[in-house]
């Protein structure tokens, strides 16, 4: 029993967590080993010291402590214990109390599981193999026990029953013995008798007396003992009702008990029959004294070794208590245990198991018993296997199985077994502790896979520089295999190994090495900085190094490239930068050119017209001379080659402003049946020529005054007809005009210029509209032309949102035809800057010629004079106004480029400073938009390219000057101003969006959406001088001036007010400028909203 | 990969160039649109505040043309400043070309300080300027792209 409690004791001193028992004062009463190595202080000074004091936080210890008594048992608290050299150990901690044999709480029992250990995955499976040694220990002392206990309870019942029939023996004992005494006076009077009787007998008849005297007391005092003996198993009985309650509380050494016990009881059964023995001896004591004698002395024998037997049996109990409350020690502390603990007999049956057991297999503990024990493992054959190992070695350690729960859930643990042997020394099964090693195995696992996934070299080196442990990544970067490396010197893989000892000695030294540049020999010899530090084993001894060589072969690599790629980028984007600005300055050039290009076309006109004009006018000026027919013949050839040459020159400059964008149309009143029947008139004498028919046909229901551009209406029709004329040699030409649909605002028209000549074949019909594009590349040897007609007037059609289409049949005639739209005014349109027919009657109209050019001067002198007109000249503005302001003259022809003093100046003098209203006509061979706009600017009413067609010359002088002759110069001025002051211009628009009406409204729309609000914030931030708001939204205004044609001097004006109310210094005139721009915006807003309505009434 | 891509989308001439314009003076906006749309081969979002556009970053504009005064009719709203920092936040590869009607020296560099490509005052030739910056712009990126690749393979 000693050896069995020494054992416990040799278990609980082995484990490897901290246990000790503490009394309700909770002061330390005992405690093993670990727990004097974790506090480092010794078992003397830690017995009766208060427990508490060795943790980090007493206060929280305390309260697990107390709960352990409320509870009964605590499990894994965690708590944290100091070393008296101030080294903390995390432990779990987990209670329970033990009673003594009557139930009282004598201390608790703790278990400070080290949690540290798990950090040290490798440190955790040492100790675990120790505990699970410690727990095989336990595991066969409580199976031992669990037997024993059992076999105890069974004949501690047995043991009762028999005191009792004891107590019956003895009473039936005492019983005979008195009866005994009754013939023992029998005796003595038989003896008297008898010695009477037998002289010879005298000698033995005193010889029984005495013995007889002496079995009287000997029976007395066996009675007594008989009594005792009551007393005894009163006590017995009692104890055993007690050790009934507490079932657990057993013992192996109540085994011999039980013997003894069975021995009392044959004893007891041997004092009945020694007495019913004695009771006959008695009854034949009389017939053999002799006999009698011995059985006296016999049964004296047999007194004795009761009486001793007695007093074992009470030593026993003693025993038997102590070691219960001993093995009630163990119970708890098997029971503590985390780990399932497991007995087995020879068989593989499951003799006995813990709590930890039942809770992994989810099976009861009844189910378990007896059960197979192999049936709870997935791998039931290596379950098997380990079995039998147990069985041939002693004991195996650290097998690792899967148990299986009857949910399914599997558990990993550690399988650790030895045999256990009853005292003779033979095998009475296995106890198996099953250390539940999921966390652990996850958490070595996740280790593992983190040191194999680093991509850079691990080492792990002994203290003596061999390397014991590696990664695949070292594998990798040596090119060499594990087993190569393992147990080789660490510096050999360095390209400096003296080097490379001084990183691992460093590492030794001061416990780690940081960046460490070393070079590994791996072929490529890779570049790498040394990371390490030293690990120890859990008495913080140290066991090596771990060492992560970085490899920055890659890093170096990339360094070097970033630094190339920079240079390189640098380089680029200085590349990039010249060629931006060789761009800028391309385009800049580009943009010269174009201008240049314009400033050629316009130079162009200019050179070669005045020259032209000369050599028309002067051939015109001689045909009217008396000739003869020859010479007549001769001047007609020169007149027709300068015409055609002319009409070259116009269509090309035409061309080129509609490709630059610069084709203007006005929109003007005008009177379309007139304007029409004056057109027609000019082809009269050709078509008379040609002997063609012209038929007009002219619907009535237009309305007589239209807005619009009557000038391009008219360049497109003479275009056609001139075309007409030229392709058909027999025939009639037909220009009809016809209302196609009106409503209150505008009127479309069609028109359409029919012939019956050459016609054009259908797959030149795509073609015809073309740049240079004549039907056929015979057509210009037959007929002349350049091919730009048609080309032109698509140009002038399209742009104002018309449409031009052609049919045509080969042999059969053409017909082109075009629709325009066309606003309706009710304003009726007096002034006719169309061309009036040439006989209207008005004489003597004196013109005044300002002109520096003495060819053109007698040029213009001599048409003017044809017309009947009376001609004055001057040679410069200044001499232009000085006769004006001598003599009075109808109209002013001004040529634009003169010495002294220009036509705009001069134009602007007359205006101006002279306050005339006198028509001034522009004669200009300078036909752009500059010039053009700067004529209407300056004051100008109307414009004549030069070489002048005398027909327009005439119509243009008689319409200006009847009106001022008719008296209605109100009317004149009321559409001049119109004119002169509308200002929006839709020529930037059309050109940006290539005459798109659905875009030119959006972009109208969109103004006239924004510029109220902007209007009205300017006014009110000018009011209530919040110059922010003022500059803001003027600042809004300025892009859209440009893109509505707006003149920059308002343009110029925003930013005068924007710079103002951003410095709020030269306010003068300030007001003056918010006040115009608001007239100027509100004018743009209402001219937009008619455009905006002209576009959308044209049909697309 | 990345490099393959791209040379790809160079290729490709469906892949059309997708442009932010962000202005809040509409008619200048649209005046933008219609000469983008009519002058090159562009995808166009249009948006009239910054608040608009950094919202719709998501649909990954390869260039923004930003107006510098976003807060001029909205006095709350962000300014171009503010939008333009925000886009580079959200991703710097996306180029931003500051417009503005000023034509002041201090307001160029402000914006290059915040990292526009460029800024171009609005006038007549500003959508010529536009065109020009977004054409040197996706020639630089064809000149990095390429440039990376020849890096990557040295």
């Amino acid at each position: 029993m000693n050896k069995e409690l020494h054992y416990a004791r040799s278990l609980i001193e082995a484990s490897l967590d901290p246990l000790v028992t503490i009394n309700p004062k909770g002061k330390i009463t005992d405690m093993n080993e670990a727990m004097a190595n974790i506090t480092g202080l010794s078992r003397e000074k830690l017995t009766g010291t208060n427990f508490l004091d060795y943790f980090t936080e007493p206060q929280k210890a305390r309260e697990v402590y107390q709960e352990v008594f409320a509870k009964g048992s605590v499990a894994d608290s965690p708590l944290t214990l100091r070393h008296k050299d101030g080294k903390l150990t995390n432990v779990l901690f987990n209670g329970s109390v033990y009673k003594d044999d009557k139930g009282d709480v004598q201390g608790v029992v703790v278990v400070a599981r080290d949690i540290a250990e798990q950090k040290w995955a490798t440190e955790l499976r040492i100790a675990n193999k120790e505990l699970a040694f410690q727990n095989d220990e336990k595991e066969k002392r409580a199976n031992e026990l669990f037997f024993a206990n059992k076999e105890l309870s069974f004949q501690n019942s047995e043991k009762e029953k028999r005191a009792d029939e004891l107590i019956i023996a003895n009473k039936e004992l005492a019983f005979q013995n008195s009866e005994k005494e009754k013939r023992a006076n029998e005796l003595i009077v038989a003896n008297k008798e008898l010695s009477f009787q037998n002289s010879e007998k005298e000698k033995r008849a005193d010889e029984l007396i005495i013995a007889n005297d002496e079995l009287a007391f000997q029976n007395s005092e066996k009675e007594k003992r008989a009594n005792e003996l009551i007393i005894a198993n009163k006590e017995l009985s009692f104890q055993n009702s007690e050790k009934e309650k507490r079932a657990d509380e057993l013992i192996i050494a109540n085994e011999e008990l039980a013997f003894q016990n069975s021995e009392k009881e044959k004893r007891a059964n041997e004092l009945i029959i020694a007495n019913k023995e004695l009771a006959f001896q008695n009854t034949e004591k009389g017939k053999r004294a002799a006999e009698l004698v011995i059985a006296d002395i016999e049964l004296d024998f047999q007194n004795e070794e009761k009486e001793k037997r007695e007093t074992a049996n009470k030593e026993l109990e003693e025993i038997s208590n102590s070691l219960k409350s001993a093995l009630q020690y163990s119970l708890s502390l098997i029971e503590a245990s985390l780990d399932p603990l497991i007995t087995i007999n020879t068989e593989g049956k499951i003799m006995d198991m813990n709590e930890a057991l039942v809770n992994i297999t989810g099976m009861t503990r009844e189910e378990l018993t007896g059960s197979d024990f192999f049936d709870y493992f997935t791998e039931i054959q290596m379950a098997r296997e380990v079995y039998q190992e147990v069985f041939a070695k002693g004991s195996v350690a650290d097998s690792p199985l899967t148990l299986r729960h009857k949910g399914g859930k599997l558990t990993d643990v550690l399988f650790n077994g030895s045999v256990y042997k009853d005292d003779a020394g033979n095998v009475m099964g296995v106890v198996i502790v099953a250390r539940d090693v999921t966390a652990q195995k996850l958490l070595s696992n996740y280790s593992l896979s983190l040191i194999e996934a680093s991509r850079d070299p691990l080492f792990t080196i002994s203290t003596e520089g061999k390397i014991t442990d590696l990664n695949e990544a070292t594998v990798r970067v040596t090119g060499e295999s594990r087993e190569n490396i393992i147990g080789n010197d660490f510096i050999d893989f360095f390209t400096e190994p003296e080097k490379a000892r001084e990183v691992y000695q460093l590492v030794f030294e001061k416990g780690f090495v940081v960046d460490y540049p070393l070079t590994i020999i791996d072929g490529k010899l890779t570049d790498v900085l040394c990371n390490g530090s030293v690990y120890k084993d859990d008495r913080g001894n140290v066991l090596g190094v771990v060492l992560v060589a970085r490899d920055i072969t890659e890093q170096k690599r990339i360094a070097t490239e970033l630094t190339e790629a920079i240079v390189i980028a640098e380089m680029a984007t200085s590349i990039a930068e010249d060629a931006k600005s060789k761009a800028e300055s391309a385009t800049l050039i580009a943009e010269n050119a174009v201008k240049a290009k314009q400033q050629f076309l316009s130079n162009m006109s200019h050179e070669i017209r005045t020259p032209m004009n000369a050599i028309i006018g002067f051939t015109k000026v001689l045909l009217k001379t008396d000739l003869s027919v020859k010479q007549r013949e001769y001047l007609q050839a020169i007149k027709l080659s300068g015409d055609a040459l002319i009409v070259l020159i116009n269509d090309i400059l035409d061309l080129a402003k509609v490709d630059a964008g610069k084709m203007i149309f006005e929109q003007v009143p005008f009177k379309m049946a007139l304007s029409i029947s004056a057109m027609l008139h000019l082809f009269e004498t050709k078509i008379r020529e040609k002997n063609l028919g012209l038929v007009k046909e002219y619907d009535e229901n237009i309305p007589e005054v239209l807005v619009g551009d009557p000038v391009r209406l008219h360049q497109v029709i003479l275009n056609l007809v001139s075309n007409a004329v030229k392709f058909t040699n027999k025939g009639k030409i037909t220009v009809s005009v016809r209302l196609i649909s009106e409503d209150e605002e505008k009127a479309t028209i069609g028109f359409a210029v029919k012939d019956t000549g050459i016609g054009i074949a259908e797959i030149k019909l795509g073609k015809i509209f073309e740049n240079f594009q004549q039907a056929s590349s015979g057509t210009s040897r037959l007929y002349g032309g350049t091919g730009l007609g048609l080309a032109i007037v698509k140009q002038l059609v399209e742009p104002q949102g018309g449409t031009i289409s052609v049919k045509s049949t080969v042999n059969e005639g053409s017909t082109f035809s075009f629709e325009l739209s066309f606003l309706k005014t009710k304003s009726d349109a007096e002034l006719d800057t169309g061309i009036i027919e040439l006989d209207a009657d008005i004489k003597n109209i004196k013109v005044l010629v300002v002109e520096d050019i003495p060819l053109n001067q007698l040029l213009m002198k001599t048409l003017l004079d044809d017309f009947g007109f009376v001609c004055d000249l001057a040679s410069n503005g200044r001499i232009a106004i000085d006769k004006l302001l001598t003599k009075p003259y109808d109209i002013i022809l001004m040529d634009l480029q003169m010495p002294e003093m220009n036509g705009f100046e001069a134009t602007d003098y007359i205006r101006n400073n002279i306050h005339s209203n006198i028509p001034i006509i522009a004669l200009t061979a300078d036909v752009t938009t500059v010039d053009l706009a700067k004529c209407k600017t300056v004051g100008m009413n109307d414009y004549i390219a030069k070489p002048v067609d005398e027909r327009i010359l005439y119509s243009k002088i008689v319409g200006l000057v009847k009106k001022t002759y008719t008296g209605e110069s109100i009317k004149e001025d009321e559409i001049l101003l119109v004119n002169k002051i509308k200002c929006t211009d839709m020529e930037y628009l059309i050109r940006r969006t290539k005459s798109n009406p659905i875009l030119m409204m959006e972009m109208i729309s969109l103004y006239l959406k924004q510029t109220p609000p902007l209007i009205s914030a300017m006014k009110q931030g000018f009011e209530e001088k919040d110059w922010a708001s003022l500059y803001t939204a003027v600042h809004k205004m300025i892009p859209s001036f440009s893109i509505m044609g707006i003149s920059i001097d308002f343009e110029n004006m925003a930013k005068k007010v924007q710079e103002f109310a951003s410095t709020q210094q030269q306010t003068e005139g300030i007001s003056d400028l918010v006040q115009q721009l608001e007239i100027v915006c509100v004018q743009a807003c209402t001219e937009l909203e008619d455009e905006f309505q002209r576009i959308k009434n044209t049909p697309v | 990969m990345t490099i393959l891509n791209n040379n790809k989308k160079i290729m490709n001439p469906e892949l059309k160039i997708k442009l932010f314009l962000v202005d809040d003076d509409a008619v200048y906006l649209k005046m933008l649109e219609i000469e983008f749309l009519e002058h090159g081969d562009f995808y166009i979002e249009t948006y009239a505040t910054g608040e608009l556009c950094l919202a719709n970053l998501s649909h990954k504009p390869d260039v923004i043309i930003l107006d510098y005064h976003l807060d001029g009719i909205d006095k709350d709203a962000i300014n171009g400043i503010e939008t333009l920092d925000k886009i580079k936040a959200f991703n710097p590869d996306i180029s931003v070309v500051m417009l503005s009607s000023q034509d002041k020296i201090d307001v160029a560099i402000d914006c290059m300080h915040h990292l526009a490509t460029d800024y171009v005052v609005k006038s007549e030739t500003a959508f010529v300027r536009l065109k020009k910056i977004i054409t040197t712009i996706f020639q630089l990126k064809k000149l990095e792209k390429t440039l990376n690749w020849y890096m990557e393979r040295m």
